[in-house]
């Protein structure tokens, strides 16, 4: 019956292999939401840009001036929020399994 | 080792109706109380495993009668084959589908990978080494096992409808 030792072995085998492929897909998964942050973070950037834009047509500002204090609003906005913004993002992905930000914007 | 005699016991009857626990994390994930793909894998995987080790049981124990060495010799590995396909459908399922996979089912790969071990361990135990000294543990350490595979699963989906929530900003 040597033939169940070494398929006991093998399973053994199999299932270490098995948990170590279920580790490693969970620690690309992990870093991966480091990449939904960044996204996050470039979400906000581009609304800066669109405020500015905004600021530019309704307030008739000197643009250079509009830009610069737009700009420094957001900035101060993504460095409060980035934190709970990337959470938000990450807690929609998980929720609705949602491959990517740029096809599910969870606003 | 009589003071683990109740306790042994104890477990035995629990441990015949984990699987309704298993079923109704499932259950109750699947109507929306806890909408995670991944959670809803490793839960139907646990539910599914557990119907066929209990199902196969009875009828190992009725072929022992005629091929009581291969029964004897087959038994082990047959539940080991399981639990280690089980972990491995899960982990496929997650690649297959491209879903990310979340603690809970991380855990559950975990804890099948550990009944596999303990059923190979109890192999060489009971008939390549034959010192069989390993029978408490194997008795307490499976049901325990599957008794905390169920409280892991159970937690998040009560958490996620009972638990405090936190609010967004």
């Amino acid at each position: 019956m040597w033939i169940f030792t070494l398929l006991t072995l093998a399973l053994v085998l199999i299932g270490a292999r098995g948990l170590l492929v279920a580790y490693r897909y969970y620690r690309q998964q992990r870093f991966d939401h480091s990449e939904i942050e960044k996204a996050a973070v470039n979400t906000m950037a581009g609304r800066a840009h669109a405020l500015v834009l905004e600021r530019l047509t309704i307030e008739r500002m000197p643009p250079d001036m509009a830009q610069y204090q737009a700009l420094q609003e957001w900035h101060t906005r993504i460095a409060q929020y980035r934190i709970d913004y990337a959470t938000l993002c990450q807690h929609y992905m998980t929720q609705y399994n949602v491959q990517s930000l740029t096809q599910h914007q969870p606003d | 080792m009589d003071i683990f005699a109740p306790y042994s016991v104890w477990l035995y009857h629990v441990g015949n109706v984990t699987w309704l626990g298993y079923f109704l994390a499932y259950y109750l994930a699947d109507r929306g109380w806890y909408p995670d793909r991944s959670f809803k894998i490793a839960a139907l995987t646990l539910v599914l495993a557990n119907f066929v080790m209990q199902g196969m049981e009875p009828v190992l124990m009725a072929l022992s009668a005629e091929h009581g060495e291969l029964i004897r010799h087959t038994w082990y590995p047959a539940f080991a084959a399981i639990n280690c396909w089980s972990a491995h459908y899960i982990v496929s399922k997650h690649r297959q589908r491209r879903i990310p996979m979340s603690p809970y089912a991380l855990s559950m790969v975990f804890s099948l990978f550990v009944l596999t071990l303990v059923q190979a361990v109890r192999y060489f135990d009971r008939l390549v080494l034959d010192t069989n000294s390993l029978d408490l543990m194997y008795k307490l350490l499976i049901n325990t096992v599957n008794i905390g595979i169920m409280l892991v699963l159970l937690a998040p989906v009560l958490k996620s409808k009972f638990g405090q929530r936190r609010p967004v900003n």
